[in-house]
């Protein structure tokens, strides 16, 4: 089966010269995922960027182009994104790269744009590296950083009483990087607080029993839980079956959002601290519209995925319209300070850092009707968790 | 104290999923010879059909055993199919065939379990029981870990009595002591082979479901599972069910006690241990088969050099290096991948064909190369040409040192302590950040531009490949040969086959790490992907595509196997479905490869 | 002249002795059969003549060099040929090819990688062949023989080195009784024209008889007779050893 962007983009090819001669050539944008490797964050994230491109095509597009957007699958393995990111550049001649879910892709796929002289747009990778230390003038990320996270999820942690904490991570780049900026900022607000143990479980072969004993072992009074996915749902298990979170405070990242949470189901552990998404709850009117509007197309409710997905798309319309032309400079001037809008409300890409201050929502883990769900949420903007210029400056040396 | 004992039970209960998984590959092994790469699928099938029944039964005790044993029933009926439809066709091909027609099974089902299920974890809703726990010393433990716990060695005995007790045991043995004496015998083993491999599948099948109480199932068990389970299987020695039971048990309890002493090497923690105990042990724990290498020396090797191949060689080489004139960039780009795998599976098959040995951890020169250059250009401020010469002298050296100790196992055992070593370097690649960058790789080691680059890729690899194919017919290819066909005879005839080997392993060592080299320049950066297994087996399918009998298989493979991937990646979005049909009809197609299709026409 | 000295050679296999105290001497030039009843020890024996085994215990003099553990290259190199009792050779190669093997083994020239081995040896592996009758399969697959033309190339592969000693371990084994006879003599006038010794094994005694300047008989792992034909046949031990009498 063909993909149907290509069959969809082959058959614009071949009808354009008799029908549609009048109007411009479409806005191509180049997407890569990790689409086949990591298909519970993808799908909902493919869709959302097909609504988004729809919805703008609908109003006309961006300057009086439309978007077009070919979309590739890179299985996971960087060495392929490059060679699909060159593909994209040189056959379909896009205009502008974007996607990656790995913090690896998506440095790789900056490295690459930055060679390449091609303005790269990440969505879902949180790697402070990529605005930061490899951090370059090509490169923009919408979502929030894992310093971003952890300082979101700091703020509430500080509050907790809790001394003697432990940690659980997944032992790469995501995991490592979460904790110590977790540990550094926890420790910056309360002196207080030792790090007692920490577990790192190799990404996707979590030996829950054994490390939730280990983690009891410790003593701790906290715990800070950085693994997702299937790892989550093993960890949680073992760990109700244990005992190990009756008194205990936990802070956990990413959890919230509908794609890791609903595994949970009834299990779902309560009053854990978390980030996420509360879906249908937030009432504001950006996300009531999203969601109408996914569920008319896709017969779900949208996930975190899908937000990333969306606001992606429509962040570089806001880019390119902002820009007013393609070539790369005036993309770069056009993507720093754009502001655009989300089912989260209004955020915008800062010209500091090009990091995006969409923010995500803190809150803590309930069970309702046998499900897991978030309460006493509130939203975190982005633009509120982020180091001072002057730190940033200094964190970031390569890019200008 | 209560932690040593409560952590002691949780690695046991632990190893009881990994157990009977193995247990499954294992029979499957001693009877068929097949190194079965879908075993991880099959698995994986278990923990989705459970899904599918349990959480359609009544939730109590009673309902979950007879879900359960449907499951593994299911999953036994499936691997009979498997077995009839596909794999009998197979026995008289050579027999890393069956490794590829398997390896092709599971890119299908991993594609058919998407379409089926869907993309999300499927957790199983846990009934009360199964939540339930007792104290030991003060401390909980599952309950259902003690079912477990007790599940592992009831299975054993009950295979064990299999084995001992009954007239199909006796068959069982029968063949995995001595194929051919079992044959001669007149034992059924068509009937038998289908029999052992549903026995197998629907103990994978029955792992896959226990493990529901515990984890979601999800699209990603099968590979992480299949690794483990060769670990298993080759720790405990090939075919033995008790050895299984004994090296299960010992990763178990290696991860409950390992994470609690070295929390940032779980990774590398069991292949150190494999490493171990088949340098003490080549045969592993309970082994008693010496398993040599396949042999599938009955063709010729033509020895002669071909004056039409060379001058073949050489205008395909001068009309490729006119390509960038009028190529369009990715086709270049295509081109020089293309260019850099010929180089990566001819390095293979000079340890394969002409060497006898299998490697199932090529990617580990693969993956030293393209660091060796990264490093020397990002530390050492290497110019290009300086850090493309580190990558084959620092792999030639790194796999002649291996090769020293290795070249004494044969088989299956020393395919395995490649995967382990290469496992070894992915683990260090992954955890040793402030070298290698970690995950997040090494980035920025871009050459000066994509044309000229070509042409050094271009020059690099065809005299690499050239200079191979000189030795493969050179007095030292020779000899090579002569060790693998016969052992003794090569002995008695004053070669020294170890030394051989151990020079045949530096240069595939070296000619891999050249093309990782390479690739590092291609890609503009190195990550521990490049070390991953699936590396190792893109360069198994490249040489056996190709045909293992000829020089030029490995070139034809890797032209063949790269073009239908990145089309097939590109194009459609069930790639792995269509890539795994395409090998199986390739396997079923051109069992003597593609280029020895051609050489006999 | 003494060629070969054998002087208390023991071996076992996990507590189980194969060979126990074997001593004998192997002149020069002489054809001597070593015979036994199965499981003897006498394919054990040749094993650790020719380095594939190393002995427990005992002396084995080469000309008066104790070659015992030595590896196989140098034992070959110091001019000692083997025969196994399934014909053993290099399947996938052509028959010049294995012959031409050996000599790149003899001549030293294995550590070459860029000369074709094509260019090396072709005359002298075709002299080789010549004399064991093969030279017009020479460009023949190894493993398209009949098995009597495999084991003539297995004695073109045990003399490329100018043997002063072959060992075979039943040379006729698995023949029809005109082949054997052809291979044994071939055999016999091999090792005359090379002015060599041989030790062989054989089963079929008519051969033993007819052929060997004198036998040695194992049994139980160790050496229970040694003499001429006449002797032998008389000898009470291997009476009973054979025949239970």
């Amino acid at each position: 089966m063909l993909s149907r962007r290509t069959l969809l983009g082959t058959t614009a090819v071949l009808a354009a010269p008799a029908i549609v001669r009048a109007q411009p050539a479409p806005i191509r944008i180049g997407e890569i995922n990790s689409y086949s490797a990591i298909p519970s964050f993808t799908l909902p994230y493919r869709n959302g960027w097909q609504l988004a491109t729809d919805e703008i095509n609908a109003r006309g597009g961006v300057l009086g182009r439309k978007l077009e957007v070919i979309s590739r699958d890179d299985a996971g393995k960087p060495q392929d994104t490059i060679r699909l990111a060159g593909e994209l550049l040189d056959e379909q001649k896009v205009d502008i790269l974007a996607g990656g879910y790995l913090s690896n892709v998506g440095l790789a796929l900056s490295d690459f744009a930055a060679q390449r002289k091609c303005l790269y747009v990440a969505g879902e990778p949180l790697s402070d590296a990529l605005v930061w230390e490899k951090g370059n003038r090509t490169c923009f990320r919408l979502r929030p950083s894992t310093y971003m996270q952890a300082a979101m999820l700091v703020e509430e942690a500080a509050k907790l009483p809790a001394k003697r904490w432990v940690t659980v991570a997944p032992n790469y780049e995501y995991g490592l990087s979460t904790v110590k900026w977790f540990k550094a900022l926890l420790s910056a607000k309360r002196p207080d607080v030792e790090w007692v143990g920490e577990q790192w479980p190799a990404l996707g072969k979590i030996d829950a029993g054994a490390t939730a004993a280990a983690l009891a072992e410790a003593k701790p009074d906290a715990i800070l839980n950085v693994t997702f996915g299937p790892d989550l749902t093993n960890f949680v298990r073992q760990g109700n079956t244990r005992g190990l979170f009756e008194n205990r405070s936990v802070v956990s990242v990413l959890t919230g959002e509908p794609e890791y949470l609903e595994p949970l189901g009834d299990e779902t552990p309560v009053g854990w601290i978390v980030t996420g998404y509360p879906q249908e709850q937030v009432t504001t009117k950006a996300n009531q519209a999203f969601i109408a509007a996914y569920k008319a197309r896709f017969e779900k409710v949208p996930g975190m995925g899908s937000v990333v997905g969306y606001t992606l798309i429509q962040s570089i319309a806001a880019g390119i319209a902002k820009a007013g032309a393609l070539d790369l400079d005036k993309l770069v001037d056009g993507f720093s300070g754009a502001t655009f809008d989300s089912p989260f409300g209004s955020a915008a890409y800062r010209s500091l850092d090009h990091q995006g201050t969409l923010g995500t929502f803190v809150g803590t883990t309930a069970l309702k009707d046998g499900k897991g769900t978030m309460v006493d949420w509130r939203y975190a903007n982005g633009a509120d968790y982020l180091p001072t210029d002057q730190v940033v400056k200094s964190l970031r040396p390569n890019a200008g | 104290m209560s932690f040593l004992v409560i952590q002691f039970l949780t690695g046991l209960s632990s190893s009881v999923s990994l157990f009977l998984t193995a247990a499954g590959l294992t029979v499957i092994f001693g009877v068929t010879r097949v190194v079965n790469f879908a075993h991880g699928s099959l698995f994986m099938l278990g923990a989705y059909i459970g899904w599918t029944i349990l959480t359609r039964l009544p939730h109590d005790p009673v309902w979950f055993v007879a879900g359960i044993a449907a499951t593994a029933l299911a999953v036994a009926a499936i691997g009979a199919a498997l077995e009839t439809t596909l794999l009998r066709r197979l026995y008289h091909a050579p027999e890393l065939f069956q490794l590829l027609a398997t390896f092709g099974v599971m890119l299908v089902i991993q594609d058919a379990t998407l379409l089926l299920w869907g993309p999300n974890d499927l957790p199983l809703p846990r009934a009360s029981w199964l939540r339930g726990f007792v104290t030991i010393l003060d401390s909980r433990f599952p309950l259902y870990d003690l079912v477990l716990i007790a599940i592992g060695p009831f299975v054993l005995v009950s295979l064990l009595l299999l084995l001992s007790r009954t007239r199909f045991g006796m068959l069982i043995r029968a063949c995995t002591e001595n194929r051919d004496m079992a044959a001669a015998l007149g034992i059924d083993q068509r009937l038998l082979s289908t029999t052992i491999f549903a026995l197998g599948a629907g103990l994978a099948g029955l792992g896959g479901a226990l493990i529901l109480p515990d984890t979601s199932a999800n699209t990603q068990m099968d590979l992480s599972v299949i690794v483990e389970a060769f670990v298993v299987v080759v720790v405990g020695g090939m075919g033995s069910v008790g050895g299984a039971f004994l090296a299960s048990l010992l990763i178990g309890e290696l991860q409950a006690f390992g994470i609690v002493f070295f929390p940032h090497a779980t990774l590398v923690l069991i292949f150190v241990i494999m490493a171990a105990v088949l340098t003490i042990r080549p045969n592993g724990l309970l082994g008693d088969i010496p398993l040599t290498a396949p042999n599938q020396t009955t063709r010729i090797l033509f020895t002669r050099p071909s004056p039409t191949l060379f001058w073949l060689g050489g205008a395909v080489v001068a009309l490729a290096a006119a390509t960038p004139f009028w190529l369009p960039p990715y086709w270049l780009s295509v081109e020089t991948e293309v260019l850099i795998a010929a180089l990566f599976a001819s390095g293979l098959h000079l340890m394969m064909g002409p060497g006898g040995m299998i490697s199932f951890g090529h990617a580990a020169w693969f993956g030293i190369g393209a660091y060796a250059s990264a490093l020397s250009l990002k530390m050492l401020a290497a110019p290009m040409p300086l850090a493309l010469l580190a990558a084959p002298v620092a792999t030639g050296a790194t796999a002649a040192l291996f090769g020293w100790f290795v070249v004494r196992l044969s088989g299956v055992y020393l395919a395995m302590l490649t995967l382990a070593f290469a496992q070894i370097v992915w683990a260090v690649a992954t955890q040793w950040t402030w070298l290698t960058g970690g995950d997040d790789g090494i980035l920025g080691v871009w050459p000066s531009g994509p044309v000229p680059f070509f042409w050094w890729v271009l020059a690099l690899t065809a005299i690499a490949i050239w200079l191979l194919q000189r030795v493969i017919r050179s007095p030292y290819g020779l000899a090579l040969m002569a060790a693998r066909d016969s052992e003794p005879r090569a002995l008695s005839i004053g070669l020294q086959p170890e030394r051989l080997r151990m020079v045949a392993f530096a240069l595939s060592g070296a000619a891999a790490g050249l093309s990782g080299g390479l690739f590092a320049f291609k890609t503009g950066s190195v990550f521990p992907t490049y070390v991953a297994v699936g590396k190792s087996v893109d360069g198994l399918l490249m040489v056996l595509l190709g045909g293992i009998d000829t020089a030029i298989g490995p070139i034809v493979g890797a032209i063949a196997y790269t073009g239908l991937y990145d089309l097939l990646l590109q194009t459609v979005s069930l790639w792995r479905m269509a890539l795994g049909l395409t090998i199986i009809a390739l396997v079923l197609l051109f069992p003597d490869g593609l280029a020895g299709r051609w050489r006999r026409s | 002249m003494t060629l070969l000295s054998v002087r208390a050679l023991t071996k076992s296999f996990g507590g189980n002795a194969v060979v126990r105290g074997v001593s004998f001497d192997v002149a020069a030039g002489e054809v001597v059969a070593l015979i036994g009843p199965n499981g003897a020890g006498k394919t054990t024996c040749f094993n650790m003549l020719n380095g594939q085994l190393q002995p427990d215990a005992g002396q084995i003099r080469l000309d008066g060099t104790n070659i015992a553990a030595w590896s196989p290259d140098r034992i070959w190199r110091l001019g000692v040929g083997r025969g196994f009792q399934i014909a053993a050779t290099f399947g996938s190669m052509t028959v010049r090819d294995n012959v031409r093997t050996a000599l790149i083994s003899r001549n030293r020239t294995v550590w070459r990688f860029f000369r074709p081995a094509a260019h090396e040896f072709t005359r002298e592996a075709d002299a080789l062949l010549d004399q064991v009758g093969l030279k017009h399969l020479a460009g023949q697959g190894c493993g398209t023989l009949a098995y009597g033309d495999l084991k003539r190339l297995e004695l073109a592969l045990a003399i490329s080195n100018q043997p002063r000693l072959l060992l075979v371990d039943e040379p006729t084994a698995g023949m029809a009784p005109p082949e054997r006879r052809a291979v044994m003599d071939l055999l016999l006038m091999l090792a005359r024209n090379n002015s060599c010794a041989v030790l062989f094994t054989e089963h079929d005694t008519d051969a033993v008889f007819r052929t060997a300047d004198r036998i040695l008989v194992m049994a139980d792992g160790a050496l229970i007779a040694e003499g001429d034909a006449t002797a032998i046949r008389a000898n009470s031990r291997v009476r009973t050893a054979y025949l239970g009498e």
